[in-house]
């Protein structure tokens, strides 16, 4: 297994499992997991997810994590 | 007849200190006095006032922050295109005009409607209907007649948007769609220039410093995609708080860049909640 530390932001919050707080919390995945296992396990839907940024680098979905990295996901913002 | 007697003439009877040193200072009428004895325009006799030392007044409290009259002048020597005047656009052109820099490029095809009336600072009831452009300039003139303006009454497009932004030295991405931010970028890298982008939906906001050899907007959105236009804000909307709060971050980075102040928000991502109360700062990589 790998532990990562997870936080979500904005809007996002809504799906950390902990309560609704932006604060970064731990899970745990089987090695070999992707940015996409992370979002599923979540359960935050796709068009809310298209910014993640692992270790503050924004990643696909495929990317494989590796254990202690911290992901972020940001909701896209574009108004003006 | 010689504006720098006349500026002389004027600047002893009044006087800042800034750093231990006493400079000599122009009133506003004093400097309207002169560009019409000289025909100069205004920026034109404050140019020349700050060559010479003498300090308009209506700088006095800047200078501890652009660092002295050399860096009154720097502004007023400068040019910055803002691209978009709505709830961003608005904002930083009048910031930019309070802090004397020189010339303002003012870009949105747009016209005021009601629903801007919440946050966008330009629009009041009276200008309804009126291009935001036209709009900005007239606001613009009323707050400091010494910064000059070039209007375009139109909205962005890669065949005009090079054309619109050439000779400016910083642009301020304060667009509301993916796409026209994208291509601003294109025209920033094409004409080697940075530019500043800030973008918000609701209680949320983000700002960054783009420079052409950056990853930029890719780093920060992903990959162009025509098919997504908009974000979070399109459902959540946009009060007058948020708008006001990265506008303000963004005159600052755009007056920082100007200043040659190193520290910047280069390469990183600024984001803000205001309902969680943080900022927090993402270091901005290519992939």
């Amino acid at each position: 297994m790998i532990k990562l530390e997870v936080a979500l932001f904005a809007t996002l919050r809504r799906y950390n499992p902990y309560g609704e707080s932006s604060d970064p919390f731990t899970i745990q995945l089987p090695v070999g997991s992707t940015v996409e296992q992370v979002l599923n396990e979540l359960k935050i839907p796709v068009k809310e997810s298209k910014q993640v940024f692992v270790d503050n680098v924004r990643r696909e979905k495929d990317y494989v994590l590796q254990d202690g990295q911290r992901v972020a996901v940001f909701p896209p913002i574009a108004g003006g | 007849m010689d504006p720098a007697k006349l500026i002389k003439a004027k600047a002893n009877e009044k006087s800042i200190v800034f750093d231990e040193v006493e400079y000599g200072a122009l009133s506003l009428a004093a400097v309207r006095k002169i560009a019409s004895i000289c025909s100069l325009s205004l920026r034109e006799v404050e140019v020349n006032a700050l060559e010479m030392g003498v300090i308009p007044q209506r700088y006095e409290r800047s200078l501890g922050t652009v660092g002295g009259p050399a860096g009154q002048l720097q502004l007023l020597r400068s040019r910055v295109a803002i691209v978009g005047l709505g709830g961003l656009g608005g904002l930083v052109a009048e910031l930019l005009a309070r802090m004397g820099v020189g010339t303002l490029v003012l870009i949105d095809g747009d016209r005021f409607s009601e629903s801007n009336l919440n946050r966008q600072i330009i629009s009041t009831e009276a200008v309804l209907g009126v291009q935001k452009a036209f709009a900005a300039a007239t606001r613009l003139k009323e707050i400091n007649a010494a910064v000059e303006h070039v209007v375009f009454a139109q909205f962005a497009t890669p065949h005009n948007l090079e054309g619109m932004l050439s000779g400016s030295d910083v642009a301020v991405d304060c667009l509301d769609n993916l796409s026209t931010r994208f291509m601003l970028q294109d025209g920033c890298r094409a004409l080697n220039i940075p530019f500043v982008h800030g973008a918000i939906a609701q209680f949320y906001g983000q700002v960054a410093v783009i420079y052409p050899g950056d990853p930029g907007l890719t780093a920060i959105y992903g990959p162009r995609d025509n098919d997504k236009e908009h974000g979070i804000e399109k459902e959540l909307g946009n009060p007058a708080t948020t708008p006001a709060l990265v506008a303000s971050l963004q005159a600052q980075e755009t007056l920082k860049i100007l200043l040659k102040i190193e520290k910047s928000f280069r390469n990183r991502l600024l984001f803000i909640d205001t309902i969680q109360g943080c900022f927090e700062t993402i270091q901005l990589e290519g992939e």
